[in-house]
């Protein structure tokens, strides 16, 4: 068994002498999965990335990889068929309250919605690039608008817009793309209207005109 | 309640009998009370008249008050000797307090003590001192009577004994001993009461035998030691004319917890559902003779029964149990015997195909380590294996390169290994690439790996069979390279240092010769100075004077030493001496963080144990 800490040295040794794949390797030698992942992300390694992020805990951000980035719907299900939602850490009971729980349940909700999401991208990957988008995206992303309508959860949602998006262009709908922003804004996601202005000028080269009641909204 | 000394006649009165007066105007023992607030007794109960004053007893009382007093009525001393040892009676209206006066009584006296049943509760005799039989009755809620020729006399709760040959209270006339002394009798009475429940570290339970082997099974699970031993019970107080006296035979189990688990006490739990069981009865172990139903407890204590009990062991428990005379039928025996953890088989001969039948000293034969070919890419290069006609090579390629600085050649015969500290790193295009096997220096070739695949310490083991040497597995063979012979690389187109010719003054030496003479005049410590003109035409002398010191030995600068001055040279012997982290932190700390990262990458699959530094 290999001394984490000294891998997770040499791992950091690596990235400063530019080894990164070096670093990688490292960095899964210590388990440190999620550093592993961003580290062949960065290399354009994503089958290595998915895997990473699988032993991480995260199966929705690496079927995401192999669906929408690697176009590999089937592993992508497969995937998502033999790992169980990622659950947060479990909290002792006599610590857990009612906050707590509601985060919890926010997480699982978020969860269920990236799943969704990545599935729907699989059906547009088998149905083609010509084909008309089918109802599982629409409905995921509906879904999805509903969400980030809504208060803003105790837990992490931040994939779930950028994901959205992504869904939105694979199936050629900047409108439902425009949508999904404009949900975000009203539900109060931080920053979302600077990442709305973003994509409007990298996609429809016009800047975003918003009014002010709906910036002063977002937190 | 205070001390026996602290008793007056006031507080061994009868509350029924004890006035306000008599108890607020009382000084406390030992000094003698004065008359004057001394309490008149209670009237209607006789004084006793026929008892001398003796010495130290308080003078009588003047009488003002109530002039009742009789000369030689005083107070009772406790111990002293107007407390007479006198036979005595407490009636008590039940047998539960008759048992409790009778066990404080039983730890003051050892004889003459006698228990009674009348109508109208239970009597306790016993020749015993006054004072003490005063208290003890008032604290079991009792009545004191003296023992006269023609009957009990009730006790006035104060003062010297009355006159025996005076009247008899009425309607008390002392019944007839029970059985024996009766002692028996009123234990049997008093029966036991539940006490408090304490966690035991050991407990008997008694069941039929058909239900032990369940217990013990359970006893097992939860990591007690168990011992049993079967045991014939026979009826305790039964009439020895009367019921079954031929008893019969149960087990005995002792469940005690074991140290070596960390549990100090038995389960409650397993404790309580033996208590809701009708077959079994837990009992703990009040003496060696007596066993006692383990959350009940009687009047007396456990010393006091288990005193009663002679010949065989008595077991006291409630209904539907009752009382038994133990008598064991053996030791008590592991219950490891009873379990049975697979089906036995009958016992044959071995065959003697299962042993070996050569040199019983043999040992399994070893698996040959080959070293074979490896499909693993991309390993780092932490030394190059030259042959000697690669050296050429070696030379163009360094000579102005980085590595130059930091490379070592390990000259062989015909091979040569060139090392650096953190291993080469630059993949040159000469040699064989061979890579470090463990925190030693043990190399394989580049495409190559042991088979089987063996774990860091066997290199280390190998690199103890030679020390200060570096070793590279080939399939054929092991070459062995002596880390001694290590030369910098650039010596293989730079040659020797030339000839160094130190520039010195011709008067240093002159001057440094005088002050050698004038620190040592007597040339007691060291040799005189040779001439100026004969720098090192002598031996040297057992001292170096200041001119050695100063101007260092013929052909080598002063101050310069052997031991290695680089980080890198530091690195070096660290890597070599297995210590990876030490130099991998050299590297670190040195801006060279790629040969850090190897370093730290071999160290931790070494897991060579080097501590942090």
């Amino acid at each position: 068994m290999a001394d984490r800490d000294l891998l997770h040295r040499a791992a950091t040794c690596y990235r400063r002498a530019g080894h990164l794949d070096d670093a990688a390797r490292c960095y899964r030698g210590a388990t440190l999965h999620r550093e592993a992942a961003a580290v062949w992300e960065s290399l354009g390694v994503l089958a290595e990335a998915a895997t990473d992020l699988t032993a991480a805990g995260q199966p929705e951000r690496a079927a995401w990889l192999l669906a929408h980035r690697l176009g590999e719907a089937t592993r992508a299900r497969e995937l998502l068929a033999h790992e169980p939602p990622s659950s947060p850490p479990p909290s002792s009971p006599s610590s857990s309250s009612g906050n707590d729980r509601e985060a919890a349940a926010a997480t699982d909700r978020v969860r269920g919605l990236l799943r969704a999401l990545v599935l729907a991208r699989c059906d547009v990957t088998d149905a083609g690039a010509d084909a008309p988008p089918p109802p599982t995206a629409l409905a995921a992303l509906d879904t999805v608008m509903d969400e980030l309508d809504g208060p803003t959860p105790a837990g992490p949602d931040h994939d779930l817009e950028d994901r959205a998006v992504e869904l939105a262009g694979a199936i050629r709908r900047p409108d439902l793309a425009a949508l999904v922003f404009a949900a975000a804004v009203r539900g109060g996601r931080h920053g979302a209207a600077e990442r709305w202005d973003t994509w409007s000028q990298e996609t429809l080269g016009v800047a975003l005109v918003l009014p002010a009641t709906a910036r002063a909204g977002d937190r | 309640m205070g001390t026996r000394e602290e008793i007056t006649p006031q507080e061994t009165t009868p509350a029924s009998q004890a006035t306000p007066a008599s108890r607020n105007g009382h000084p406390p023992h030992p000094a003698p009370p004065s008359p004057d607030p001394a309490p008149a007794p209670p009237e209607g109960l006789p004084a006793a008249t026929d008892r001398a004053p003796a010495e130290g007893d308080p003078p009588p009382s003047t009488g003002a008050e109530t002039g009742q007093h009789a000369a030689g009525e005083g107070w009772l001393r406790p111990g002293g000797d107007d407390d007479p040892v006198l036979a005595v009676s407490g009636r008590f209206p039940s047998a539960h307090a008759a048992a409790t006066y009778l066990g404080q009584l039983l730890d003051a006296v050892t004889s003459n003590v006698e228990a009674h049943r009348s109508d109208d509760g239970w009597w306790v005799t016993a020749e015993i001192r006054l004072s003490l039989a005063r208290e003890l009755t008032e604290l079991n809620g009792g009545t004191l009577y003296f023992l006269a020729e023609d009957g009990p006399r009730p006790d006035r709760g104060w003062g010297p004994p009355p006159d025996p040959s005076g009247p008899s209270g009425p309607g008390t006339i002392l019944p007839a001993p029970l059985t024996g002394q009766g002692i028996t009798d009123l234990v049997v009475a008093a029966g036991l009461r539940r006490g408090p429940t304490r966690a035991p570290a050991h407990l008997s339970v008694l069941v039929p035998a058909a239900r032990a082997s369940s217990l013990l099974r359970r006893a097992a699970d939860l990591g007690l030691q168990a011992t049993f031993r079967a045991v014939r019970l026979r009826p305790l107080f039964a009439p020895a004319n009367g019921g079954n006296a031929r008893g019969g035979t149960l087990v005995q189990l002792r469940l005690q917890v074991v140290e070596a688990t960390g549990r100090r006490h038995l389960p409650s739990g397993m404790v309580s559902a033996l208590d809701r069981d009708g077959q079994a009865v837990v009992l703990r172990e009040a003496a060696d003779d007596l066993l006692v139903q383990h959350d009940r407890q009687s009047p007396l204590t456990d010393r006091q029964l288990a005193a009663l009990a002679d010949g065989n062991a008595w077991v006291l428990a409630d209904p539907p149990f009752g009382c038994w005379s133990l008598e064991p039928l053996g030791e008590f025996t592991d219950a490891a015997s009873l379990m049975v953890l697979g089906p036995a088989r009958r016992l044959t001969p071995g065959d003697p195909a299962l042993v070996d039948a050569g040199s019983p000293t043999a040992l399994p034969a070893p698996i040959d380590v080959r070293v074979v070919p490896s499909r693993h890419r991309n390993a780092p290069v932490d030394a190059v294996l030259l042959r000697t006609e690669d050296l050429d090579a070696v030379r163009l390629l360094l000579e102005g390169h980085p590595l130059a600085d930091e490379a070592f050649l390990v000259p062989g015969r015909d091979r040569h290994l060139l090392i650096a500290a953190g291993g080469i790193v630059e993949r040159i295009p000469v040699g064989c690439y061979v890579t470090g096997l463990g925190p030693h220096p043990v190399y394989v070739p580049h495409g190559w790996r042991t088979d089987p695949v063996l774990p860091p310490s066997v290199y280390a083991a190998l690199a103890a069979q030679a020390p200060g040497h570096a070793l590279v597995l080939q399939p054929t063979s092991t070459l062995v390279f002596d880390l001694g012979l290590r030369r910098p690389v650039w010596e293989l187109w730079a040659g020797p240092l030339p000839e160094i010719d130190l520039q010195r003054p011709d008067t240093i030496d002159l001057t440094l010769v005088e002050v050698d003479r004038a620190a040592d005049p007597w040339g007691q410590v060291s040799a005189p100075a040779p001439p100026p003109d004969e720098p090192s035409s002598r031996s040297p002398a057992p001292v170096r004077t200041l001119r050695e010191r100063f101007l260092g030995r013929r052909g080598t600068l002063p101050g310069r030493s052997r031991q290695p001055v680089t980080w890198q040279q530091q690195a070096l012997d660290a890597e070599l001496a297995g210590e990876l982290r030490r130099a991998a932190r050299l590297h670190e700390d040195n801006g060279s963080p790629l040969k850090a990262a190897r370093l730290y990458e071999r160290a931790a699959h070494a897991g060579s144990g080097e501590p942090e530094h």
